[in-house]
């Protein structure tokens, strides 16, 4: 529902610009900061290799496809509230892999651990892997009133499932195409929908058919990860008029160990997960 | 030959009479003894009547001069000695007109060799004077009309012609004449009782019309006057050093040695004076004023030198004071008129009518004349005669045209130095309605932004800023009624219609203890309450919105009311299928907004009046299936005006508001339809207690119920999965109690000081979060819900709240105004975006939302320049805020059960200096400002992450240091006018990211520290010219053609930074909402 209310105005702010608004590309002066560790990776309840992905900020003018800064030759071990550990080996630049098949358990919580070459130290906090329903089914909505500019309907895919009653539940889907994970993502809080039959629930939507093999993870995260999820999108989604909440650092779950005011960006989650596959 | 008095020389001349000071009393027992002294006469005129007083009054045709003067003889009891042969053939041709016996002798004895010599008190020797030139002597006439100051003519004005000792007396037309003057220079006085005199040197050199105006004597302020009003090159009588025989003896015994000492009389009334008291005089040898300050010390008696006389008089003690009170109306409309000044002519004292057009003055017993002012209307003075408590209405008269020459009186203009308020401006709605207006639409809010001190966010955005507080800080009220959003449309357009307001006033600092509830300002608005004497209408057909409204009487000079409506009809445009297709819009829009006002008034009696108002507004959205909105405020005032006596006002209101926004998804499984809002009801009693000339004194209280509706939402559709949510209502309960006076201290200082002491309960039934003491509030720390019952007190907060202002007068045309407030607020706008949006909630403090505090110092110089044309006025201020609310960074706050997990609360600081000059009268109107102001922020929590800005010191969002106003509104003729604004200021503080990194794909920005950076810098030239139609009877029409950004800036509405759509490269962006010039027409019409 916050989405949508984004939305709403930037709708509004839509039907202003009618008058005569306008935007204009501009040069400014940008600030230089300090150079940020940034963390992406998660465990999750499947059997398998997890990643780490640690790369460093750089200046906001660079494009994305200038070289990211890695963080290399970085010690990483994830482990949990029972005291196991699972060494991470960097398989190429910034890239950790875990060294075997890993698989989280539910009810038990996971942290990441980091030690950079220049000596600092991170830790993510624990996050306890949470069971997640499993999607009912997924199927195709054609809607024929949103259009491209060339008249195509769009397509969305969606999905149903049963929100469990007894607590707040948080998700998240990964899109995999022809079996490659996509960059984009949905997210959803039970707030105001908990214990509910959800039905129709799109998490992508093209312009035309689909004719490529679509599969749909759906994790269920933590109140904390969905903050990061949402915050992230948002800044980068609903930006540039009033309306808008004033930009913040999206702070995840990492922390330096030793220097309380410093931390990573990003977020190293624990995820339970169901798939499906769209025929 | 008209010789007519110079205009100029009867200016010079009330000025200088009008500092001197007037001693009616004198004139009183002056009557009365000249009276006393001329039934005397009138007895004694037959048995004796002493030269002097002798005046003829004859029309002589041929009469020999021996004839003539044996009639005189006989008739006043004259002996004339001559010797006949002198007066033979004599034969004398004239007239006399009250001619004094000499110079009746002079007139008669012309062009002979004969002269004139009093022989003793009964008889005149005529002789022949060989050294007499024999010629005859060129007589003329002097008349003329005297009247007052006002052009009513006065009758018995006695001309006194000093070198013949000749009276006249003018006539029931004012009407005098003297005759038989001769060549020359002579000394002429008029007086009369009551007047101050007026007296001249005139060259005579012809018959001559000298008109003459007296001005009355207004007779306040007894002292000094004797000194002034006396003939001046004079020795005082006072000065005259005697030698006393007697060192005791009765007082009249004393007195009456004085006078032979002395050689001059005394006046009294035996009654006034104790003429047989004893009395010691110490020092036989001195100056007559060391006497009788001896004798008259300690007593009711004081003395006066008047007219070669020493005039005793009793001291007038304990003088009575009664009271003026009444109502200033409108004359044309009935509509009762707030802000006229109402002041006593000739004195510092003076008051302005209240918010209900009520005034009260309570003055010593005396005459007076009374100026009621006011800018745009004809100034009406009334003659008062104090002698009793008295009721006052009046009826002001609009100038019809702003072309006829305004005369300035200093009363008008001066209002600005009058009162200590300062930091405050109203805006009165012709002017508002003159302003360029965008779209057409006439909009309180975008205009109350022009004002030194008012700022906003941007284009577009709810509400305003002042002196560096949020829009929140601002307590507007309609009639009474807080009115919880100002905007339609998100912020292009205000909610107030002007067709329905009466006049707006804004203070930003020094507020009133009346006031309270919140830290920044007070926008107070009365609406209009509807025409008493005849039916009538006004409206506009704009671009964006049509209006109308209609007033007239119900039952006439009793009963009145006003209906206003308007409704936007934009949303029009997109249901135009075309468009919506071409700029990819779902065609089933929904976008208007519409208000209506109503008001009525009903005079019960004289000391009683009721007023019944609402507004009612919303704005209503939806697109296609994706959303529903809308929003809107609702109020409700009913007001008993009651006149306790001529010096106790008092007003009892309730007042209903509501504010509330419901929302919605039309379908899918999320479908749902939602509503928040906040109702308070106000009960509120003020009181004005006109004490006296130097004190007023307003009291009063009110309490307000809070009830907040933080959320209610449930499922749409059958098919939807969304689940009611009922969040449980907060109540609360605002009391406050206040008391004010201004006191005038003195003719240059008066104050305000007074004091409100307001408390605050969270009343039952409700619930409350308990967190971990000692930790700083979250989710983590979050322990309890504790639910309390129904009326339980659960928490309270108070505090009293100081207000001062002082006015400290310099001169006539500058004053330095001095003032410190404090106030409380005790509800918050729930709002962490850069503008707020109408989906903001409000929320009350609680246990652990600390209410919100500000300190403002504030001082200023006021002058007026140019003939009180022109006000200028300078001000500097420092304001201080304790417990500002602010939320953590990322928070949710909407439908958020939990917003005190993530409210901060921090301190504030704002300090400016405001400069403005203002033109009221004449062609030009308007006014020029220039602010430097600065407003930062430090929200500092234990929790680091929590922290903005690592606990240091920010600009807050509405951080704008320089700001330039200009208004100019300009009559080009009677019918065309135009009107222009410029506006300026330093753009918004804003976020830039520090760095980027790549996540999921996308290039995320980095931010970390808030408002390091700006905007470009915001201005606008916007210009309106207005037609006004020939009109008639029942029709008036008027064209108002207007450009808003006349040279198309385009001006930033923000800067942000995104990844460039479709590439892999970052942008930054300005948004301009309009970037543009803006034309609009517009139709309105009066009828």
């Amino acid at each position: 529902m916050q989405i949508k209310i984004y939305n709403l105005v930037k709708i509004m702010s839509i039907l202003l610009l009618l008058i005569s608004g306008c935007e204009q590309v501009v040069n400014v002066d940008l600030p230089i900061g300090y150079k940020k560790l940034v963390v992406e990776g998660w465990i999750t309840d499947q059997q398998g290799h997890y990643f780490v992905k640690l790369t460093q900020t750089r200046d906001y003018s660079f494009s994305y496809n200038d070289t990211l800064i890695y963080e290399k030759k970085a010690t990483v071990f994830i482990n949990d509230d029972l005291g196991n550990e699972w060494h991470l080996s960097e398989i190429a630049d910034g890239f950790y892999m875990t060294d075997g098949d890993v698989k989280g358990e539910i009810g038990r919580s996971y942290s990441l651990n980091i030690k950079t070459t220049d000596g600092r130290e991170y830790k993510s906090k624990p996050e306890i892997i949470r069971k997640v329903p499993s999607i009912d089914s997924i199927y195709t909505m054609i809607d024929e009133t949103e259009l491209s500019e060339n008249g195509t309907p769009v397509t969305n895919i969606v999905i149903d499932f049963q929100d469990p009653q007894q607590e707040e539940n948080n998700y998240l889907w990964l899109n995999y195409y022809n079996g490659r994970q996509g960059n984009g993502f949905s997210y959803f809080s039970d707030k105001y929908f908990n214990g509910q039959q959800i039905n129709g629930f799109s998490v992508d939507g093209i312009y035309g058919p689909v004719n490529y093999k679509f599969k749909v993870q759906q994790l269920s995260i933590s109140k904390e990860a969905y903050q990061f999820w949402s915050l992230l999108d948002i800044q980068t989604d609903d930006i540039g008029t009033q309306y808008d909440p004033p930009p913040t650092p999206i702070i995840g779950n990492i922390y330096n160990v030793n220097d309380p005011e410093d931390y990573a960006l990003g977020y190293f989650g624990a995820y339970g997960v169901s798939e499906a596959e769209l025929n | 030959m008209l010789y007519n008095i110079q205009l100029k020389t009867i200016k010079l001349f009330f000025l200088k009479e009008a500092v001197i000071n007037p001693f009616f009393m004198l004139y009183v027992k002056k009557s009365l003894v000249s009276i006393l002294l001329l039934v005397f006469f009138i007895f004694s005129a037959y048995a004796q009547k002493k030269l002097e007083e002798i005046t003829i009054t004859e029309n002589y045709s041929k009469v020999p001069l021996i004839h003539i003067l044996n009639t005189i003889e006989k008739e006043s009891g004259v002996k004339f000695i001559y010797l006949e042969k002198d007066l033979q053939n004599i034969i004398v041709t004239t007239q006399l007109k009250n001619d004094p016996l000499s110079f009746a002798l002079d007139i008669l004895l012309d062009n002979t060799h004969l002269n004139h010599y009093l022989r003793d008190e009964k008889s005149m020797v005529i002789y022949y004077d060989k050294s007499k030139v024999v010629k005859r002597t060129e007589r003329y006439t002097i008349r003329g009309e005297i009247a007052d100051h006002f052009g009513n003519t006065l009758q018995g004005v006695e001309v006194y012609m000093a070198e013949f000792d000749k009276k006249v007396y003018s006539d029931e037309k004012g009407f005098y004449e003297i005759t038989n003057v001769p060549k020359g220079k002579f000394y002429l006085k008029f007086k009369r009782p009551g007047y101050y005199f007026f007296s001249e040197i005139y060259k005579i050199t012809g018959d001559v019309e000298l008109n003459i105006k007296l001005t009355q004597a207004s007779k306040l302020a007894v002292n000094d006057a004797t000194s002034e009003i006396s003939e001046t090159a004079q020795i005082s009588l006072l000065d005259k050093k005697v030698k006393l025989e007697k060192h005791s003896g009765s007082l009249k015994q004393i007195l009456d040695e004085i006078s032979v000492k002395g050689e001059f009389p005394f006046s009294y009334i035996d009654n006034d004076v104790a003429l047989d008291k004893q009395t010691i005089v110490r020092d036989t040898i001195q100056t007559v004023k060391g006497i009788l300050d001896g004798i008259f010390q300690n007593s009711r008696i004081e003395y006066i030198e008047w007219e070669n006389k020493i005039v005793l008089k009793a001291r007038k003690t304990n003088s009575k004071k009664f009271t003026i009170s009444g109502i200033v109306k409108e004359k044309l409309t009935g509509e009762s008129l707030p802000g006229v000044t109402v002041s006593v002519k000739g004195t510092q004292i003076g008051t302005i009518t209240n918010a209900y057009g009520f005034y009260s003055l309570t003055i010593p017993e005396w005459d007076y004349t009374i100026v009621y002012s006011y800018i745009g209307y004809k100034t009406i003075k009334k003659e008062v005669s104090l002698s009793k408590n008295i009721k006052i209405n009046v009826e002001l008269e609009e100038t019809v045209s702003e072309l006829n020459e305004v005369v300035i009186t200093s009363e008008m203009a001066e209002k600005h130095l009058e009162t200590p308020q300062m930091s405050s401006a109203r805006l009165d709605i012709k002017t508002l309605k003159r302003m360029p207006a965008f779209m057409g639409e006439v909009d309180l809010i975008r205009s109350i932004q022009m004002m030194p001190g008012v700022t906003t966010v941007g284009e577009g955005s709810t509400g305003f800023n002042v002196r560096g507080g949020g829009i929140d800080q601002n307590l507007i009220l309609l009639d009474e009624a807080q009115v919880y959003n100002s905007s339609h449309l998100l912020g292009f357009f205000s909610v107030f219609n002007a067709d329905a307001i009466k006049e707006s006033k804004l203070y930003k600092g020094g507020i009133p203890p009346m006031y309270g509830g919140r830290l920044s300002s007070v926008l107070d608005i009365s609406q209009k309450e509807g025409d008493n004497k005849k039916m009538g209408g006004t409206g506009g057909i704009g671009l964006i919105s049509s209006r109308l409204a209609l007033e007239g009487p119900i039952v006439k000079n009793k009963a009145s009311f006003i209906v206003a409506g308007r409704r936007s009809y934009a949303d029009q445009i997109f249901k135009n299928g075309y468009l919506s297709t071409r700029l990819h819009f779902p065609n089933d829009i929904e976008a208007y907004f519409y208000d209506l006002n109503a008001k009525i008034n009903y005079k019960v009696n004289e000391k009683n009046r009721l007023f019944l108002s609402g507004y009612y507004g919303k704005d209503n959205y939806r697109f296609g299936k994706d959303m529903l909105f809308n929003w809107g405020n609702t109020t409700g005032t009913f007001r008993w005006n009651h006149i306790f006596n001529e010096k106790m006002f008092s007003n009892f209101t309730f007042v209903y508001s509501n504010y509330d926004y419901g929302q919605g998804e039309p379908s899918g499984f999320y479908a749902y339809t939602g509503r928040t809002g906040i109702i308070n009801y106000n009960i509120k009693s003020d009181f004005i207690y006109y004490l006296n000339e130097n004190h007023k004194v307003d009291f009063g209280f009110n309490s307000i119920l809070y009830q907040i509706e933080p959320g209610r939402a449930k499922p749409l559709t059958d098919s939807s999965s969304f689940n009611s949510i009922n969040i449980v209502d907060d109540y609360s309960l605002e009391s406050a109690v206040y008391i004010n006076d201004e006191f005038k201290f003195n003719s240059r200082i008066t104050v305000n000081y007074g004091l409100r002491y307001s408390i605050f309960n969270n009343v039952g039934p409700g619930r409350y979060f308990a967190f971990a003491p000692n930790e700083p509030r979250s989710l983590e720390s979050f322990q309890d819900t504790v639910k309390y019952t129904d009326g339980e007190i659960v928490n309270s907060y108070h505090g009293f709240e100081p207000r001062f202002s002082a006015k400290i007068e310099i001169n006539k045309n500058n004053a330095l105004k001095l003032s410190y407030s404090r106030m409380r607020q005790y509800i918050h706008l729930v709002s962490n975006t850069t503008g707020a949006t109408p989906l903001d909630i409000w929320k009350t403090s609680n246990k652990n939302i600390k209410p919100q505090i500000a300190d403002q110092f504030a001082i200023g110089y006021f002058t007026t320049l140019r003939e009180n044309t022109l006000e200028f006025s300078a001000e500097v201020y420092y304001k201080n805020f304790q417990n500002l609310v602010d939320y953590k960074n990322g928070a949710d706050l909407i439908v958020n059960e939990m917003i005190d997990a993530d409210i901060l609360q921090g301190k504030g600081r704002a300090y400016g200096i405001e400069f403005l000059i203002n033109k009221k009268v004449g062609r030009l109107t308007g006014w020029t400002s220039y602010t430097y102001s600065r407003t930062e922020r430090q929200i500092k929590t234990p929790l680091l992450r929590d922290q903005i800005n690592f606990g240091r010191w920010y600009p807050a969002d509405y951080d704008q240091p320089n700001k330039i106003n200009v208004v100019a509104l300009y009559q080009l003729s009677k019918r065309i006018s135009l009107s222009s604004n410029f506006t300026y200021n330093t753009g918004r503080p804003t976020t830039y990211p520090e760095a980027q990194y790549v996540y999921r794909g996308r290039i995320i920005p980095h931010y970390s520290s808030r408002n390091q950076q700006r905007i470009p810098d915001y201005h606008r030239l916007d210009f309106s010219a207005t037609l006004e139609g020939r009109g008639n009877k029942w029709w008036k029409g008027s064209w108002t053609l207007s450009f808003y950004n006349i040279y198309g800036r385009k001006n930033a509405y923000s800067v942000f930074f995104r990844q460039k759509e479709g590439t892999q490269n970052t942008e930054t962006v300005k948004l301009s909402i309009i970037g543009s010039i803006i034309p609009s027409l517009s139709y309105n019409f009066k009828f």
